[in-house]
């Protein structure tokens, strides 16, 4: 009996000791779409010449980890990359954007853009977009169009590189829901409006 | 023998412990209803709708007004103000104003408490306003010396007579829009608000 049990515990033993670690990093060409430090404060007007101040923090970076078990016993452990960047509008509303490395030898990672309540959530790879339909925090269910454009203009300034998102299917009766959104290379935000057809642009810095 | 002496002492300490004073139970301070002096320090009802306009766009936003009277409970540390135990506790009223915009703004809420007026916080005899930065407006019939006050003002043709100018404090970055200051008087409430970027919202009646 004795014998038995001592088998088990080297089996477990064994078994802890070969844990497999995967780490997986953030594709570098996807880190385009933070705003650099010297475009985190920026000013949105809405068509009626109502502005607010959008401040975002500095990018941030961490690990995020996950275990595998067999018996109780760990048997592999997965770090992934997690990349982001948040802030307020002035008037309170969240914004943020975060990318979490997907897998490892792909280029793919889950983004995740927040405007308020809503959540936008794909899977991305550079200007190729696939979104998931990602309902995190249990906010409301969004279901959208993306699509990349090479340039876009908002208040006479030409941004390259775009990110055009398009609400298809989501909280409509919340009038002030952001239902289109317009994101730049290296910028962020630049337009995005909401359900009531309430319009944002962002003012070209001085 | 020892089987005897720890659960005695043990049981002595308790009784010790429990006989400190502040052990017992909390005294409990009923500072009773808000004064209804103070009252008409706002001037809204419940479900009142009050408009203001953006100085440049001429939008016109509607605030709807929600008010009620809470009941509420706080910690009181008598003269032991570093102590970490409180040495009483005050229930109270608390008469809250919000008034929610029908546009994507700001709410803005005005809370008066009776606990204020204990001696054990230093706020006095004053309402508390909270927008995108908080300022103070003394009780009416209170004490004024210190404040900006305006014998009248004209907004969108009419006159405004003794229209307090409330400097409000913003504890975030100077650089984000916030209020600059509230104008307000006990008989309509707000009649203007100032942006620290130099827009305006001024009360708009029919």
């Amino acid at each position: 009996m004795k014998t038995k049990h001592l088998i088990i515990i080297a089996f477990l033993v064994l078994l802890s000791s070969c844990v497999r670690i995967e780490v997986y990093n953030v594709n570098d060409d996807n880190l385009v779409w933070f705003a650099d430090s010297t475009n985190c404060r920026f000013t949105m007007q809405d068509e009626n010449g109502v502005s607010q101040t959008v401040a975002l923090g500095n990018v941030g970076y961490e690990w995020l980890s996950g275990s595998s078990y067999l018996l109780f016993v760990p048997t592999g452990r997965s770090e992934h990359e997690y990349v982001y960047q948040s802030g307020f509008f002035s008037f309170g509303q969240q914004f943020s954007v975060s990318l979490q490395a997907y897998k490892q030898d792909d280029d793919c990672d889950d983004f995740c853009m927040r405007i308020g309540d809503a959540n936008y959530s794909m899977r991305i790879d550079g200007n190729s977009f696939h979104p998931t339909c990602l309902n995190w925090d249990n906010a409301y269910d969004t279901v959208f169009t993306a699509e990349y454009l090479d340039n876009f203009a908002v208040m006479n300034r030409v941004y390259d590189g775009v990110m055009h998102l398009e609400l298809v299917d989501g909280n409509q009766n919340d009038k002030f829901f952001p239902s289109e959104i317009y994101y730049a290379k290296n910028y962020g935000l630049i337009q995005f409006s909401l359900n009531n057809g309430l319009e944002y642009k962002r003012l070209p810095s001085e | 023998m020892r089987r005897i002496v720890f659960p005695a002492v043990f049981a002595s300490m308790m009784l010790l412990l429990t006989s400190c004073p502040g052990g017992g139970s909390i005294e409990h301070i009923d500072l009773g209803s808000f004064p209804e002096q103070y009252i008409a320090t706002v001037p809204y009802a419940d479900g009142d709708v009050f408009k203001m306009q953006h100085e440049t766009s001429k939008l016109i936003i509607e605030f709807t007004v929600a008010r009620n009277r809470v009941a509420c409970s706080e910690a009181g540390y008598g003269t032991a103000k570093f102590s970490p135990a409180p040495s009483c506790y005050y229930d109270f009223e608390e008469d809250m104003t919000v008034c929610r915009p029908n546009y994507p703004l700001f709410d803005i809420s005005i809370t008066m408490s009776n606990f204020y007026l204990t001696d054990s916080v230093m706020f006095g005899k004053k309402a508390h306003i909270q927008g995108v930065g908080h300022a103070s407006l003394p009780f009416i019939g209170e004490d004024t010396t210190g404040y900006t006050i305006s014998d009248s003002l004209e907004i969108n043709g009419k006159i405004y007579n003794d229209v307090f100018k409330l400097e409000s404090q913003y504890y975030g970055d100077e650089e984000n829009t916030h209020v600059d200051k509230y104008l307000y008087n006990y008989e309509k409430g707000f009649v203007g608000i100032i942006m620290s970027n130099g827009e305006k919202f001024y009360l708009y009646e029919d």
